[in-house]
């Protein structure tokens, strides 16, 4: 079944002579459960893509129907509140809140939305990213693989519609990368988890269910 | 605690430096804002204190109120005190010096309350009687008797009668009044009455009387103009100003109903209130542009974080609430810390106020009275909050405009294409590789740049701006002081002291030979203030003018010394001089908008005047016949005119030529006097008709008031400056820690200490150029602004000067602090380890 529409996205940033094309008239969709490597050298236009198919930027054509609905006819606030609760985002670079603790940059996507985290499941969750221990320290206590998955956890605890990963392993040696990696692979086996992820990296994308490769902003290989 | 409350909390505290510094900022602003409405509400309460010492605590006094009115007047739920005394009428006072043509009678009061001050009386020496056989007189009256304290005094007691025609009590200074059928009575004099020169007064105690003086104090003086015309029968206020007739006879204690009722003039609160306006908008603008930049800053710190709040679905709202929760923290210190520290200041600025003499200023008994202003505390918490709120909302607006892709990538400020980026040659040639980086990096920031510019240009306006405003209310106030040749002037208190009278000419002689005085001159006018009527006026005017309007002239005449020392001092020769006239006359016209002086008569030196008078004293009206050949005409009056006299025509005269033509009473006698005191005792004992004016103790009080003028405005100038420092450390130390990873990536491949300073003397250089253009360019322009207030609704205007000394202390100290604060970001830096600086970023 359906859950994600990539329908003509088309990015271009600049105009004239610095306009530069980074995605040019895009089109794929996602199925539920479905775990799908984006592949492409560096400039190619993966991460722009991630970032439309999160609502983070806007595209200069085309849309993304996440589970049927335009999110490009979302307003601004419409459009926050729809990546607090569909979308989960990991970025390379974790991108976490230096002032909040573990526990408390997990919970933040419930926190903006004032819901409480059912403190059952959040200890779960915190057992299965092996963060216990950890959870009341703050990210620049933590080595980069466990800021990583304090990343993970902020875009599992809403249990969203669609997990986007931008490179969670560019930035982290490889004992940590295959954690990172195995974390993934058991969200998307155990609880159906749908899972876009973005790498430059071959033999990472072998371990997803299908591989779509990105080259000038074009889509030139989708392999199951 | 919402997670919103709980980020801009831990935010608060990790970024304390920061937080310190914007709490600096508000609590200065506050503090200033609340130290101005607690000085001004103290020295208000301080003048309504000085004022009741002096005259009494009343606002309206009501003469011969008979115990009937008494009566329904105490029934009034309007007044909040009511004191009496009973009127006994005159008496003749048979010790008055003969010598004198003032009138023999004493006006005669009883009291009736404890308190006499209330009323106004002050007692020199001695005590208040405390019975009907007890007296206490005024000084003139013990001076002119030659009595003691002790001594016996017998008064007949009466009404004042003229050519046997009663009149009313408070007439009894008319001359050739006498009392004609009176009772004698005996009184122990127990004190002196600190009375001024207006006649001869007793005050005894608890006499009974037919009627009454009644002393009103409001309960809500702010209500006078509803009360006031209630008290006395009439419909409303404007009937009293018009004069109607009242149901009493009454005055008003005008000094005091001024400063508890704020009633000036409306020329001097269009004056008051164009200045304050413009003052409070340049604090208010300061503190927001400043508080702002502070804000501004941070917000540009922590892009990052607001970005991937954004990206996580915080919403606009949310972004915006941490921001606005943030500043609300800083408001919840900073403003009681300000309070605090605003008051303080007051008291402490009230402690060196009675140092340095508050006697001076404030009356003899007199302290300067710290009053804490409730109003004062409202208006600066409010006006607080909302310089608060004005700084933080565009900073929250920002932050939660910005698409969360832009603020991770954090490149919202960054809008670059190489074009302008090209770096002038001679940057290259003078600051090499550093400077090409300073430049680079100001057309990268631009707003960065702009924010640290707005910063100092602000800081440097408002410097100007309220120096301008310093030098502006010194001019204002001192300007009608400046350089007299005299300290003391001598008027009659009445007219009529003739030059020709013998009496008069012995009294002038006798002060002229007074010791320790100097430079002793005066001035004698037309008898019963006349004008010489002109003869032929018609062909000596300026075009425009009708003779009609202008054929009166005031003539006033100096003694010869005088004269020809004015005469010289215009540019006249001894032999012009000897004609004995001179003309005054310096008009000002507008055309277009401008001011110029004109005159309005087109005499010369030797033209003939002619003229005749006719003084109205004398009966029967005697008519004069004058001619005198013109000496000169002049632009300027002679101090001692001037400081009576304003009009834009006056004919100065030489005594002894005029005497010859025309009758001449004394007008005044004004001397430099090395002992005032003392000489305005030795005048007393010569004559009792003039009264003095002690410019000496005029011109102390001014120097005084001078001083704490310039500890109060220089200290809101200091406060005003250091708001404005703290947002320019804020923003400059901001500016470079964001540059720290760059600055660190730099070192790792080799720049140099050197090139660092390069760097950073071009930036200094382009910031403090920038702003000085801007800051001093509008700082100028405040100024005029500042002036025109002042000039408003005022005949005496005061004149426009560029303020050099502000521009160059603005210009030597916005470099020296911009350079100080550049290096000691970058000693800061320097500390730092390089790696560790560049992986920080990543966090």
């Amino acid at each position: 079944m359906e859950l994600l529409r990539v329908a003509n996205l088309s990015k271009i940033y600049g105009q004239d002579s610095t306009k530069v094309v980074a995605l040019d008239n895009v089109s794929f969709t996602v199925a539920r459960g479905e775990f799908v490597a984006i592949v492409g050298a560096s400039g190619s236009g993966k991460s722009t893509l991630l970032h439309l198919i999160g609502g983070v930027d806007r595209p200069t054509e085309g849309t993304v129907f996440l589970d049927g609905q335009n999110i490009y006819s979302f307003n601004d606030d419409q459009l926050a509140i729809f990546r607090r609760r569909q979308v989960g985002l990991i970025y390379q670079f974790y991108n976490l809140i230096p002032i909040l603790n573990v526990t408390e940059n997990i919970t933040l996507p419930l926190d903006l939305d004032n819901r409480q985290a059912d403190p059952e499941k959040l200890a779960r969750l915190l057992a299965r990213l092996g963060l216990t221990q950890r959870q009341d320290h703050l990210p620049n206590e933590l080595s980069g693989g466990q800021q990583q998955r304090v990343s993970i956890g902020r875009a599992l605890i809403t249990e969203p519609a669609l997990l986007l990963a931008d490179e969670p392993t560019g930035n982290l040696d490889s004992a940590a990368s295959a954690e990172i990696l195995a974390l993934l692979r058991q969200a998307n086996r155990d609880y159906q988890q749908t899972i876009v992820m973005i790498t430059h990296d071959l033999e990472i994308a072998a371990q997803a269910d299908r591989v779509i490769e990105i080259e000038d902003g074009h889509l030139v290989g989708d392999v199951q | 605690m919402t997670i919103l409350h709980k980020i801009a909390r831990r935010d608060f505290k990790l970024n304390r430096k920061r937080s310190i510094g914007t709490i600096v900022g508000i609590t200065l602003s506050v503090a200033l804002i609340m130290a101005v409405a607690t000085m001004l509400t103290s020295l208000r309460q301080t003048l309504i204190q000085r004022e009741i010492d002096m005259s009494g605590y009343y606002h309206i006094k009501l003469s011969q109120v008979t115990p009937q009115q008494l009566k329904k007047i105490r029934q009034n739920r309007d007044f909040k005190q009511i004191k009496t005394t009973s009127d006994l009428g005159v008496a003749a006072f048979d010790h008055a010096d003969a010598a004198v043509e003032q009138s023999p009678l004493l006006t005669l009061q009883s009291l009736n309350a404890t308190k006499p001050t209330a009323s106004g009386y002050h007692l020199s020496s001695g005590t208040w009687p405390q019975t009907d056989q007890e007296i206490v007189i005024s000084e003139s009256a013990m001076l002119a008797s030659g009595l003691k304290i002790g001594d016996q005094l017998q008064l007949k007691i009466g009404k004042p009668t003229v050519k046997k025609r009663k009149l009313p009590d408070s007439d009894a200074l008319i001359e050739q009044a006498t009392v004609v059928k009176g009772k004698n009575q005996n009184f122990r004099i127990t004190g002196v009455l600190n009375a001024d020169n207006y006649g001869y007064q007793g005050l005894t105690s608890a006499a009974k009387a037919k009627s009454y003086t009644v002393y009103l104090a409001l309960k809500d003086p702010q209500h006078f103009r509803r009360d006031l015309p209630e008290l006395l029968g009439l419909s409303n206020y404007h009937q009293v100003r018009e004069g109607k007739k009242a149901r009493y006879r009454y005055s008003l204690n005008d000094g005091l109903l001024h400063w508890e009722v704020l009633q000036f003039s409306d020329k001097t609160m269009l004056m008051l209130v164009t200045v304050a306006t413009i003052v409070i908008a340049v604090i208010m603008l300061t503190s927001i542009f400043c508080i702002r930049n502070s804000f501004a800053i941070s917000i540009t710190e922590k892009t990052k974080t607001y970005g991937m709040l954004a990206s996580v679905g915080a919403t606009k709202k949310q972004i915006k609430r941490i921001v606005l929760l943030q500043s609300g923290q800083l408001g919840l210190i900073g403003i009681p810390l300000g309070l605090g520290l605003g008051v303080l200041a007051s008291y402490i600025l009230g402690l060196v106020v009675n140092h340095i003499g508050s006697q001076f200023l404030f009356g003899r008994a007199n302290s300067f009275q710290l009053k804490f202003s409730w109003i004062g505390l409202l208006i600066a918490v409010v006006l607080g909050w909302a310089t608060i709120y004005f700084s933080a909302s565009s900073s929250a607006r920002r932050a939660s405009k910005v698409s969360p892709i832009a603020q991770i990538r954090n490149e919202q400020d960054v809008k670059l294409t190489s074009k302008n980026l090209r770096v002038p040659k001679w940057i290259q040639r003078v600051f090499k590789s550093g400077g090409v980086l300073a430049y680079k990096n100001l057309r990268r920031s631009r707003k960065k740049y702009r924010t640290t510019v707005i910063s100092l240009a602000v800081s440097v306006f408002t410097f100007i701006a309220m120096s301008a405003f310093v030098t502006a209310a010194f001019n204002f106030s001192y300007q009608r002081f400046h350089s007299l040749d005299f300290n003391l002037s001598f008027s009659p208190n009445y007219a009529g002291m003739a030059l020709k009278s013998a009496k008069t000419q012995a009294q002038i002689q006798a002060i002229t030979k007074l010791p320790d005085t100097k430079h002793v001159q005066v001035m004698t006018a037309l008898a019963d203030n006349g004008n010489l009527k002109l003869a032929g006026v018609e062909n000596h005017l300026a075009p425009g003018l009708t003779a009609r309007d202008h054929r009166e002239l005031q003539l006033l005449a100096l003694d010869r010394t005088a004269f020809r020392k004015y005469g010289r001092a215009n540019g006249l020769t001894e032999q012009q001089l000897a004609s004995g006239l001179i003309l005054f006359d310096n008009d000002t016209q507008t055309v277009n908008g401008k001011q110029i002086n004109v005159h309005n008569y087109r005499y010369q030196a030797g033209d003939l005047i002619s003229g005749s008078y006719q003084d109205n004293s004398s009966s029967p009206h005697k008519k004069y016949q004058a001619k005198f050949r013109l000496s000169g005409v002049t632009r300027k009056l002679p101090d001692m005119v001037s400081f009576y006299w304003t009009m834009p025509s006056i004919l100065i005269a030489d005594q002894q030529v005029a005497q010859q033509q025309l009758p001449l009473v004394l007008q005044s006698i004004v001397m430099d006097a090395s002992k005032p005191e003392d000489t305005i005792r030795e005048v007393r004992k010569i004559t009792l008709q003039l009264g003095s004016w002690n410019l000496d103790g005029q011109i102390r009080e001014e120097k005084t008031m001078r001083l704490l003028i310039s500890i109060f405005l220089y200290g809101f100038i200091i406060v005003i400056t250091l708001i404005g420092i703290t947002s320019i450390f804020n923003t400059i130390t901001a500016n470079m820690a964001l540059r720290q990873r760059e600055f660190a990536v730099l070192k790792s491949v080799g720049m140099t200490k050197k090139e660092f300073d390069h760097m950073v003397n071009l930036e200094t250089l382009f910031y403090s150029l920038k702003s000085l253009v801007i800051g001093v360019v509008s700082g100028i322009g405040v100024a005029l602004l500042i002036y025109w207030g002042f000039n408003r609704g005022q005949a005496e205007q005061v004149h426009y000067q560029l303020p050099w000394l502000a521009i160059g202390l603005a210009i030597v100290f916005v470099f020296l602090l911009v350079f100080w604060i550049m290096r000691y970001s970058l000693r800061k830096f320097n500390r730092q380890n390089i790696i560790e600086t560049i992986r920080k970023e990543n966090v």
